[in-house]
C-alpha cells in the first residue's frame, strides 16, 4: 500500500488507530478490524444501525441522501453518520456508538471494540504424544505435560487426573488440552471442535449483568441482565451489610446471588445453543460488598469506619468453592482486584474499558449510583473517591420516583413553543419519574424560573402533565436532588483540588453506570451535578464495568493492569474530610444561569 | 428598638458582616448583651427555623444564617454573664459511635443555640463512654444524638442503656434525630423525643425542659 493511498482512522475514546485504504467505507474498515458495528441491512444504507459519530473537521463532509433520510438534522449537525455511507478519503476520528436509539441529547456512547490482539488466560492446544513403551515409561501425567508447549504444565483438578489414563488410551494419545495459564483444566477428544467460551459478570447492587463470549473468535455472543435478587434484603449496600449480620443473613444473600447467576447463565447458555461445559473462564467484577457476598465472606468491616474489607484482591477459585459448579462446571472463577471498601473492581474494570490511563490530559470517570464512585486521572496520577449520593437518581426517596422502566418519565424538555414536554419509556402511560427525567425536570424548572437557584420551588407541587398522564414533583423531591447532586459534585471537587486542577482543565468526563448512559448531560451540567465543561467532552461509558470484565477474558494482560491500577490509584477518604463538607454545602444550590 | 430588629434581619439574611457590625453598635449604645441575644439573635434564628420548616430555606441558607449568628455571638459571649441564667438549659449533642455525618447534627446544634440553649457539641463518632463522661461533667438537661446510618443508629440504644446503668438517665431527656430514625425506633430504645428535623428538635427541647422544671 502506497503512503498516499493510506488514511488513518482513530477510534475514540480509546485512541486506537487503524491504517486503511483511502476510498473505503468506514463500515468496511471497522468491520475489517473486527470492530462490531451493527449493520443489519449489510451496509446498504437501509437500516440506519451503523450510526457512528465522527470528528468535527470531517463532519463537514456532505451527508449522502440516505444518511439524510435516516438521521435527524440534529444528529447530522452533531456529526453522526452512517458508517456504511461514509467514505474515508482523509484521516478521521470516529466514535463508535453501540446504542442505535441514542438520541443526540444523550451522551455519546462507546462500544466494545474487541481488538484483534487477543491473549486469553484460557486456550486450547492440540496434543499428540508417543505411546508408552518399555523404553518410555514416563507417567501419564508426565507424558501429557511434556507434550504441551507451556512450561511447568500441571493438573490440579483431581477429577481430571482420574480421567487421564482412560482419556489417553481411548483417544490414542491424542486430543485437545485446555489450559488456564499453565494449568491443564480439561481434556477433549480431537474431534470435539466446540469453542472455548468465557462469561463476564458485573454484580451491581441493583443489577447483575452477564456476557457470554466466544474466546476463540473474540466476540460477544450475548449479554443479559436481571435485577439483583438480593434487593429483597435491602436496597443499598449498607442495608445488605446490616442484613448479613442477622442469623442466616449472609447465607441468604449468598444464595440469592448464586441463584441469580444460575438463572442468567442457564438462559444465556441455552439461548446461544452452547453447553455450560464449554465455559472455561468466568471473570467477575463488582463493588467490594457484592464480591464479599458472592464469596460468602462477612462484609461487616465495610459498613463502619475505618471501612476495612476482608479482601479487595484478585482471586481465582474453582467453581465448587463459590457454589457455581452447576452453572460453570469447568470454569475458573476469576475475581478482579478492587481498590477499597467503596471503590470496587467494577470501577477498575471501567478504567480498563475506557483506557483511562492512556487518556490525554485530565479525565474523570464518574459512576452515578447510590454510591457515586469517582476516578480522576491527571498528570499527577490517579485518585479515587466514593461519595454517598443516596438513591434519588434511582428514584428512591422521590415521591413519584421509580427505576427506569416502562411508563417512567425519562426525558423532559421545553418545546419550540416554550411548553414543558416529556416522554416516557416505551411511550407508555406515565407511572412515575426516573432519574434522567428528574434531572431534566430540575433543569427545565430552573430554566423556566419556577425553581430558584436556592432550590425553592415556587409551584409546590409542580405537575408535569401531557396526554400520557401526570406526575407531581414536590419541594422535598427537589431537596433530595440537591443532596444527591451535591454529594457527587463535592466528591469531584475534592479530587480536583487534591490533584491541583480546576474543572476547566478537565478534558473529558466519562459517565458509567446505567443512569450515566441515560442522563441528558446538558441537564446534568445545568443543575451543577457535573462541572460546566462543553457537553461534547462528556461521554457515556455505557456498561463499562461489564465490558471491562469481558476484556479480562480476552486479554490476560488486562488482569495485570487491574492489579497494577489498584496499587497505583490513591483512594481519598471523604468521611471526615472538611473540604468535602464545605463543597457539599456550597454545591447544594443550583447554578444561577446556564452558561452555554 | 430598631437595631434589634435589624440584627434579627441580618441573621435571617445570613449577612455575617452586618450582624457583627450591628451587634457592635448595640453594645456601644449600652444595650445589654442578654437583650441583644434574646431580642435580636434568637428571634432571627427563630424565623430561620420557620423558613427551614416551611421548606423556604434549606441547608445552605440555614448554615449561612448560623454563620451570621455566630459572628454576633463571638462578640457577645465574653460579655454575657457566664452563669446559666442566660440559657434556657444545657444541651450536649453529638453523632454516635461510627457515624461521621455531622451536617444534620450541626444544624440541630445551631438551631438550639439560636433558640437560647447552651450547646456543648462533642463532635462526631463519639464513643458511648465519652458521651457518658460528658453527661457526668456537664449535667445537661438534654442529650441530642444524631445517626445517619442504619448500622450506627443502634448505638443510640447503647448510650441510653449506659446512662441508665450509671443512674444518669432520669436526670436528662434524650432527643434522637437523623434520616433513618423513626418515631417507633425512638420509642423502642427509650428516647424521650424524636426530631425529624432541627426545628422540631427545638420544639421538643423546649417542651421537655418545661416538663423538667
Ligand atoms: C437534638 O438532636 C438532633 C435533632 C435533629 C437532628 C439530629 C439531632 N440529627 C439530625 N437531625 C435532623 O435535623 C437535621 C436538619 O433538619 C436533619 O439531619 P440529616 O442529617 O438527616 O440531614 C442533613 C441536613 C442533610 N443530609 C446529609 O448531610 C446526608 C447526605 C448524604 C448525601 C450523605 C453524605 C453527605 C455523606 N456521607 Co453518607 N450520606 C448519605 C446521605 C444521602 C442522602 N441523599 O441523604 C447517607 C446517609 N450515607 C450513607 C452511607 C452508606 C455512607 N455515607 C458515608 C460518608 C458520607 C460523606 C462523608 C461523603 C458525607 C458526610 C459529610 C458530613 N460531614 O456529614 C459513609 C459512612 C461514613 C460514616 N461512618 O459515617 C458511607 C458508609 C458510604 C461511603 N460511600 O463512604 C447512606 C446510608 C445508608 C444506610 N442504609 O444507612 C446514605 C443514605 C446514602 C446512601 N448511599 O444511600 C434531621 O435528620
Amino acid at each position: 500500500m502506497k503512503d498516499s493511498d493510506c488514511v488513518k482512522v482513530t477510534l475514540r475514546p480509546s485512541g486506537a488507530t487503524i491504517a486503511a485504504t483511502r476510498g473505503k467505507s468506514l463500515l468496511e474498515i471497522l468491520t475489517g478490524k473486527g470492530i462490531g458495528i451493527p449493520a443489519i441491512c449489510g451496509g446498504k444504507g437501509k437500516c440506519g444501525k451503523c450510526k457512528v459519530r465522527i470528528s468535527e473537521a470531517q463532519a463537514s463532509v456532505m451527508p449522502t441522501f440516505l444518511e439524510c433520510s435516516l438521521l435527524s438534522d440534529r444528529e447530522i449537525g452533531l456529526g453522526y453518520r452512517l458508517a456504511c455511507q461514509f467514505i474515508v478519503n482523509e484521516d478521521v476520528e470516529v466514535q463508535v456508538s453501540s446504542d442505535n436509539k441514542a438520541e443526540s441529547s444523550q451522551s455519546s456512547r462507546l462500544s466494545l471494540e474487541l481488538g484483534p490482539s487477543i491473549l486469553p488466560a484460557v486456550r486450547k492446544e492440540s496434543l499428540s504424544v508417543p505411546k508408552p513403551s518399555v523404553e518410555d515409561q514416563r507417567s501419564d501425567l508426565r507424558r501429557l505435560t511434556d507434550g504441551i508447549t507451556v512450561e511447568n504444565g500441571r493438573i490440579r483438578r483431581l477429577e481430571l487426573l482420574k480421567r487421564l489414563p482412560s482419556f489417553l488410551r481411548e483417544n490414542d494419545f491424542t486430543g485437545t488440552v485446555t489450559l488456564y495459564e499453565n494449568e491443564i483444566i480439561d481434556l477433549r477428544s480431537k474431534t470435539d471442535n466446540s469453542h472455548i467460551l468465557g462469561v463476564a459478570i458485573d454484580i451491581g447492587t441493583t443489577t447483575i449483568a452477564m456476557y457470554l463470549l466466544d474466546l476463540e473468535n473474540a466476540i460477544v455472543l450475548d449479554s443479559r441482565s436481571i435485577p439483583n435478587p438480593q434487593s429483597v434484603y435491602g436496597q443499598d449496600v449498607i442495608s445488605r451489610i446490616d442484613y448479613a449480620a442477622s442469623p442466616n443473613g449472609l447465607t441468604n444473600l449468598k444464595n440469592a446471588i448464586v441463584e441469580g447467576l444460575a438463572k442468567l447463565s442457564r438462559d444465556i447458555i441455552s439461548d446461544a445453543n452452547v453447553s455450560s461445559e464449554q465455559v472455561y473462564d468466568v471473570s467477575v467484577v463488582g463493588n467490594t460488598t457484592m464480591i464479599h457476598l458472592l464469596l460468602g465472606i462477612s462484609p461487616q468491616g465495610i459498613a463502619l469506619s475505618p471501612f476495612i474489607p476482608v479482601t479487595a484482591e484478585e482471586m481465582i477459585f474453582e467453581p465448587f468453592e463459590v457454589h457455581l459448579q452447576e452453572s460453570f462446571p469447568n470454569a475458573k472463577i476469576y475475581i478482579m482486584q478492587g481498590i477499597s471498601a467503596y471503590v470496587g473492581s467494577d470501577l477498575v474494570a471501567g478504567i480498563i474499558r475506557i483506557n483511562l490511563e492512556n487518556e490525554k490530559g485530565n479525565a474523570l470517570l464518574v459512576d452515578l449510583g447510590t454510591n457515586g464512585e469517582i476516578i480522576l486521572k491527571s498528570d499527577s496520577g490517579m485518585l479515587a473517591a466514593s461519595t454517598a449520593a443516596g438513591p434519588a437518581f434511582e428514584g428512591g426517596h422521590i415521591s413519584n420516583g421509580m427505576i427506569a422502566k416502562r411508563g417512567a418519565i425519562d426525558h423532559v424538555w421545553i418545546d419550540g413553543k416554550g411548553k414543558i414536554s416529556f416522554s416516557t419509556i416505551l411511550n407508555s402511560v406515565t407511572t412515575g419519574i426516573c432519574g434522567s427525567g428528574l434531572l431534566d425536570t430540575v433543569a427545565v424548572l430552573l430554566e423556566k424560573g419556577i425553581l430558584a437557584s436556592s432550590g425553592k420551588l415556587s409551584e409546590d407541587p409542580f405537575v408535569l402533565h401531557n396526554e400520557l398522564g401526570a406526575v407531581t414533583i414536590t419541594q422535598k423531591d427537589i431537596r433530595e436532588v440537591q443532596l444527591a447532586k451535591s454529594a457527587i459534585r463535592a466528591g469531584i471537587e475534592v479530587l480536583l483540588s487534591e490533584a491541583g486542577i480546576t474543572y476547566e482543565e478537565l478534558d473529558r468526563i466519562f459517565l458509567a453506570g446505567a443512569f450515566g448512559s441515560f442522563v441528558n448531560v446538558s441537564s446534568a451540567v445545568r443543575i451543577g451535578l457535573l462541572p460546566d465543561i462543553s457537553t461534547d467532552r462528556i461521554l457515556s461509558a455505557g456498561n463499562a464495568a461489564g465490558e471491562g470484565a469481558c476484556i479480562c477474558l480476552l486479554d490476560r494482560k488486562a488482569r495485570d493492569l487491574a492489579r497494577a491500577l489498584s496499587n497505583k490509584i490513591s483512594y481519598v477518604e471523604l468521611s471526615g474530610c472538611k473540604r468535602f463538607s464545605e463543597y457539599f454545602i456550597n454545591f447544594m444550590t443550583f447554578p444561577k444561569e446556564a452558561n452555554s | 428598638m430598631i437595631e434589634l430588629n435589624d440584627i434579627s434581619q441580618a441573621v435571617i439574611e445570613g449577612n455575617a458582616k452586618k450582624a457583627k457590625e450591628l451587634t457592635l453598635i448595640a453594645i456601644e449604645k449600652n444595650v445589654p448583651p442578654e437583650t441583644i441575644l434574646h431580642k435580636g439573635l434568637v428571634p432571627g434564628m427563630d424565623v430561620v427555623g420557620q423558613k427551614f420548616k416551611n421548606n423556604e430555606y434549606y441547608v445552605p441558607e440555614v448554615l449561612i444564617a448560623a454563620r451570621a449568628m455566630n459572628a454576633a455571638l463571638d462578640i457577645l459571649r465574653p460579655k454575657l454573664a457566664t452563669d446559666a441564667a442566660n440559657y434556657k438549659a444545657t444541651v450536649v449533642i453529638c453523632t454516635v459511635k461510627g457515624d461521621l455525618h455531622d451536617i444534620g447534627k450541626n444544624i440541630a446544634a445551631m438551631m438550639l443555640e439560636g433558640a437560647g440553649f447552651r450547646v456543648i457539641d462533642l463532635g462526631i463518632a463519639v464513643p458511648t463512654e465519652k458521651v457518658v463522661e460528658a453527661v457526668k461533667l456537664n449535667k445537661p438537661a438534654i442529650l441530642g444524638l444524631s445517626a445517619l446510618l442504619t448500622t450506627t443508629m443502634t448505638n443510640m440504644k447503647d448510650i441510653i442503656e449506659a446512662l441508665e446503668k450509671e443512674g444518669l438517665k432520669d436526670s436528662l431527656k434524650v432527643i434522637v434525630g437523623g434520616a433513618p430514625i423513626t418515631e417507633e425506633f425512638a420509642k423502642s430504645i427509650g428516647a424521650d423525643g424524636y426530631a425529624p428535623d432541627a426545628t422540631i428538635g427545638v420544639q421538643i427541647a423546649n417542651a421537655l425542659i418545661q416538663g423538667i422544671s
